[in-house]
Parts: structure tokens; sequence; C-alpha cells
């Protein structure tokens, strides 16, 4: 890319059931796409020791950081934290210092950044919404953190902007507004009898310093909401792609399917392609007799079992779902000398495979 | 008291089979009823049983002689806690005082009611509370519908890792935070009874594979902070341990010779990996080996002869 032409950032999303090497695959996307001339970014939550030894990722940080240099390209890395994402978000939109002090000093802060989910998925969103309005990658590539459903991942901002719901949050702290304007107390007679009831279960002084963190943490919701909005069209957007990974055993085949489907339903960008990892060769396995020889009586029957589901898999997969045209399906790479180069060769074989015109 | 048998472990580790599988060998084991309960999921370990609708009420799991199944999520948990509360009474005079003006609407004001819902999600520690809650209260009153029998064992397929212990931590932390009230003595109840070594068994299921195994040892390490009754850690999909080497054959094609060749080198990796666990838990664990071909309730049957190792019921006396 000359420096002359103005760069249009494209998101990639890669979306999977956990397990599978979403990780891996989003790396080795960034890899390739550099390792072709691009100026690329893969964003991801807690890597494995083995993934981040490959890349080079010495520290945790928010920040890019520099992974490799090619003659035209450049591939970047930014690690997500997972901890402390309440308070990054307080940080990033507490309206000044002395409101952000008294909301990290409040004494529940703590318990209610860890009990409250979909932080990290939001802080991933954000963070990409960051990287593409600013136009400096050709490609940002966002590694989605494993949680129980893929989806959670979509439904993040909307969980928080329920719970930081404006018309939720005034009824705990401004219960003295309340009492002066008869209209709204006409009208929240039951909700004060919810709140009296907690009040009673929880003891007052408890809920009045519950009430006084909400009042606190009320400014971040519109921020939220901005961002949840502007998220929600650029993943509905032609900027934005996603890759299915998976592998191919029943269970994750049935969760890619449900996944693509999803997306569907929630009308988000058509440019999909899917990746089935760590698959058998296609070619009919040797002989039982002969595996056995070779590997040992049950490696033999475990593997010809898992080449008979694969087979019956794929068959599957072209006669009954509605998958997307672009399909990949990568071997199972060598655990040793696992390293930046094997990223590349993964990432362009991918490609290569689903014809993914950069 | 019914036994608690919590089992947890990251995501995609197989949690919720291994949670069908303990609660079916426990229902032959005991005599009395045994309830398979979710808690904040669908219901997927009833799914393997073969029974597909899991409810918020324990039903019968068709085919299976002394099994229940059901779920639970925060917001049914907490109408069944106020429900409980009102039809008890309670000794609390306040409550009993407060619960008595606003009887009449309460039901119809918490059913679906977005402020509650929305409260019991920003509560410190409310969620987990009546969470845990609702099994330490099946624990202590619950009896399977349509007979008279108390609970005898209670399996919970219990949320991920994370989530797991911060069902735990919040309770715990919020012990020292709740100044008085009704629920700070069903917190000083939970905690009682999940620490209690002879009615509360932990299982952590984790995987041959470098993050679900470190994912494991923090957890285990977790839990012991947490002083809760030490684990039974479970590996599933555990490799075959015995030696071999791959020798090359003209008569395999090149694409399964690599292949097999990686798998070799897998399988070595998951013994090192293995054996550094072992050393780093400190204590044996039980290991669930793949057996292809089979899936469904017909894994869950060879899963348990498994599970005869582990002794369920010495567990439970």
């Amino acid at each position: 890319m000359s420096a002359a032409t103005p760069i249009e950032t494209k998101l990639v999303v890669v979306l999977g059931p956990g397990g599978v090497g979403k990780t891996t695959t989003a790396a080795a996307l960034a890899t390739a796409m550099a390792k072709q001339g691009f100026k690329t970014v893969v964003m991801t939550v807690d890597p494995a020791r083995r993934l981040a030894q490959a890349m080079g990722l010495k520290d945790l940080s928010d920040e890019a950081q520099l992974v490799k240099k090619y003659p035209n390209g450049q591939v970047d890395a930014l690690w997500l934290s997972e901890k402390g994402a309440l308070e990054a978000l307080a940080t990033k939109h507490a309206p000044n210092e002395e409101s952000l002090r008294k909301m990290l000093n409040h004494k529940f802060f703590r318990i209610i950044e860890s009990q409250l989910g979909g932080i990290e998925e939001y802080l991933g969103i954000e963070k990409a919404l960051t990287l593409v309005n600013q136009n400096e990658y050709d490609f940002c590539i966002l590694d989605t953190p494993p949680s129980q459903h893929a989806l959670d991942f979509f439904d993040s901002p909307q969980h928080l902007l329920e719970f930081f719901d404006e018309s939720i949050l005034k009824h705990f702290t401004h219960s003295e507004e309340k009492k002066k304007n008869w209209v709204f107390k006409a009208f929240s007679i039951g909700k004060d009898k919810i709140i009296e009831l907690f009040q009673t279960l929880l003891g007052k002084s408890f809920f009045n310093d519950l009430a006084s963190l909400l009042a606190l943490l009320r400014p971040l919701y519109t921020a939220l909401k901005a961002t949840a909005e502007q998220a929600q069209s650029l993943l509905k957007s032609e900027k934005c792609s996603y890759v299915l990974v998976g592998v191919l055993e029943p269970h994750p085949v049935d969760e890619i399917n449900y996944l693509n489907a999803m997306l569907n339903a929630k009308q988000l960008s058509k440019q999909r392609y899917w990746l089935a990892n760590k698959t058998l060769p296609t070619s009919p396995p040797p002989k039982k007799a002969l595996l056995t020889k070779l590997v040992g009586s049950k490696r033999a029957t475990l593997i010809t079992h898992l080449a008979s589901q694969q087979e019956n898999l794929l068959k599957k997969i072209a006669s009954e779902t509605k998958l997307p045209d672009a399909s990949a399906l990568l071997p199972c790479y060598s655990i040793k000398d696992f390293n930046i180069e094997r990223l590349e060769i993964m990432g362009e074989e991918a490609i290569k495979q689903w014809k993914m015109k950069l | 008291m019914a036994k608690l048998h919590f089992v947890t472990g990251k995501g995609g580790v197989g949690k919720s089979t291994l949670s069908a599988c303990i609660a079916q060998q426990l229902s032959s084991e005991s005599k009395g009823p045994v309830l398979l309960c979710d808690i904040l999921g669908h219901g997927s370990a009833a799914h393997y049983l073969g029974h597909k609708k899991v409810e918020l009420e324990p039903r019968r799991c068709f085919d299976i002689k002394n099994l229940w199944v059901s779920r639970t999520e925060p917001h049914a948990a907490f109408k069944e806690y106020i429900g409980v509360l009102l039809a008890l009474g309670s000794s609390d005079s306040a409550l009993l005082n407060a619960t008595s003006r606003i009887r009449g609407s309460l039901t119809d004001l918490i059913a679906d009611n977005k402020i509650v819902k929305a409260f019991v999600k920003a509560c410190p520690g409310l969620e987990p509370i009546v969470m845990l809650g609702k099994v330490c209260w099946e624990s202590r009153n619950g009896i399977a519908p349509e007979t008279d029998r108390p609970w005898e064992h209670i399996v919970v397929d219990s949320p991920a890792s994370g989530h797991f212990v911060q069902l735990f931590q919040s309770t715990l932390a919020l012990l020292k935070v709740f100044d008085r009230g009704p629920i700070k003595a069903q917190a000083q109840k939970i905690v009682d009874l999940v620490k209690d070594r002879n009615l509360s068994k932990y299982y952590l299921v984790t995987l041959p594979e470098e993050l679900p195994l470190q994912e494991a040892l923090d957890l285990n390490n977790l839990l012991n902070e947490l002083e809760l009754p030490q684990s039974k850690m479970i590996i599933n999909k555990y490799p075959d341990s015995s030696a071999f080497e791959l020798e090359t054959s003209e008569e395999v094609s090149s694409d399964w010779i690599q292949h097999l060749k990686t798998e070799e080198e897998k399988w070595q990796l998951q013994v090192e990996l293995l054996s550094n666990f072992k050393i780093q838990l400190g204590r044996e664990y039980l290991k669930i080996e793949t057996v292809p071909g089979i899936d469904g309730k017909a894994w869950i049957d060879l899963l348990r002869t498994n599970f005869q190792k582990l002794n369920l019921e010495r567990i439970a006396t």
C-alpha cells in the first residue's frame, strides 16, 4: 500500500465455539494478509502461551504492538485484557477525575465488576470500532472471547445497556426528586413498593450504598448507547465480514449452522466464510489392519471412526445446510515449530480456498 | 438434606455430559430421588439423557428411575425466594411488616417486572445468592414432585469456571458488606452448606490441552482459596497413553502419513502436559477415555462404568 492511497479499514469478525482454534485462525489471517502487502491488526483475548510465543508477544497491552514487518505490509497485535473491564470502561467514560475516583473506591465496585457479564465483549467491539474509524489499518481481525454462546458477543452492548438503562437506574437513585413530583409519584407507587421490599431484604444502608454507586455509573449510559448504535451499523455494513470457525464434529457443526442462521436473523453482513479446522485428510484412510499395525488398535479404531464421521458430516453440510459458499478445510498442523511462518501458511491456505478478494 | 454435586469446568470440555452421567449413576445407586439441575443454562445435560424440554419445575426424566430434571435462572429464582418468604412468614418483623403491606400486588409486580430484573442483575451478590439459594433450598426442603420424598442428591450442572467461582466469591464477599436483613441470613446458610465436606461435592472437568488444563489448575486453586471442599478432577478425552512409534509404510498415502505424524506429536505433547499437570495438582485425577462410534445415551451408559471407579456412593455417604 502506498502512503498516498486512503485506507478504509475493513473488519473481520472471527466466531465459533470454544476450543476449535478461533484465536489461531484470527492470527493466521492477519499474518497472511500482511504478507500479501496489507497493514493488519489482530485483536484477541487471552491467547494460549504457544500462540503468544509464536507471535512474539510478551506483555499484556491494549496498545497495538508490532509483530512482524513484511516488504509491503505489517501485522500488529492487540491484546484485550480480561481483568478490570468495568474499570477500563469507567476510566474511558467517567465525566471527570473526581467521579472516577469515587466509582473506583466504592466498596461495591469490584463486586459489580465481577458479576457484570459482557464487558470484555463490549470492549472488544468498542476497540474495533475505534480502529475502524481511525482508518490506519487495511484489516482489523477481531477474535471473539470464549463464551457460553458465541452470540453473546453481539448481544453484549444490549445487555450492558439494559444494566445501565437510565429509566431503571433513576428509580433507585432519584427517590427524593420523585416525592416532589405528584405525576411521577402516581405512576411509581408499584415501583416504590418494590424498592421498599429491597430495602427491607437487604438493609437500608446497603441499599443506599448501592444507589450511590448506580448514580455514579449513570453517565456511562450515554457513551455506551452511542457505541452500541455505531457498532450495530458497522456489524451490518459491507465493511464487515464474518469468519465462522469449527471442527468437523457433530456438535461444533450444529453450532456453526446455528450461528450462521443467527447472523441471517440479525441481518448482519453477508460477506461470510467458514473454516473447518484440524481436519483429517479427505482421501480414504489406510485399512484398519494397517492402521492398527502403525498406531495400535485403540488409536486405529478412533481414527477410523473420526474419518467416517468427517465424511458423513461433509456430506451433510453439502446437502442439508446453508453454510456460506466460501469454505476451507485446514489440516491438523504440526505442533512442533509452531511459529509465525506456520501462521502465514495457515492463513494463506484459508484465503486461497475461500477465493477471498483482498 | 440432599447432597450437592457441583460440576464445572471451562466451556466446551464436556461439563453437561458428565453432569448427566453423574446424575444417572447416582440415581441408579441411591434409593431416594435425584435432581439434575442446570443453573443459568438451558438444561443441555438433560438433553443428553434424551429429555428435550427442561422446565423451571422439576420434571421426571421420562425413562430413568429416580431422576428429575430442572433448570433455573435468576429472575425466576428470585420470585420463588420472595414467594417462600411470603408463604412461610418470617421471623424478621420488619420484613413481615413490609411484605404484609405490599403482599396482594407483590407477586404481580415481581412477575416480569423490568426493574426487578435489572435490580437482581445490578445488586451485588443478589444473583449469586438467589441462584445458590435455590439449590440450597432444594437440598433442605425440596421434594420430588408427585412423591413425598425429599431429594437424596442434587447434581448441579454449573456455569463455566469464571462465572462459577464468582457465584461463591460474591456470596462470601457479601457476608461482609450486608449490614442486616434476611438476605444476610440466607448468604450465611449458603456458605455453611457449600463448605460442608459431607454435603457438598465438586467435580472439575477438563481436557488434555494447554489452556483447559491451565484453567483447571487455576480453578482448583481458587476453590481452595475459598475453602470449599477439595474437588474431584476429571480429564475428559484422555489420550491412549500406551507408547507407540510411527513407522512409515509405503502402503499409506502421504497425506495420511503427514496426519499420523502430527497426531503422534499431539499425543506426545498431551502425555507431557498431563504429567506436568499431575505434579502441579498433587493428587490423582479421573480419566475418561474417548470411545469412538457411540454418542448420546449409549455414551453416557459407557461413561458410567468410569464412574464406578469414582465410587459415588462412598463419596455420597
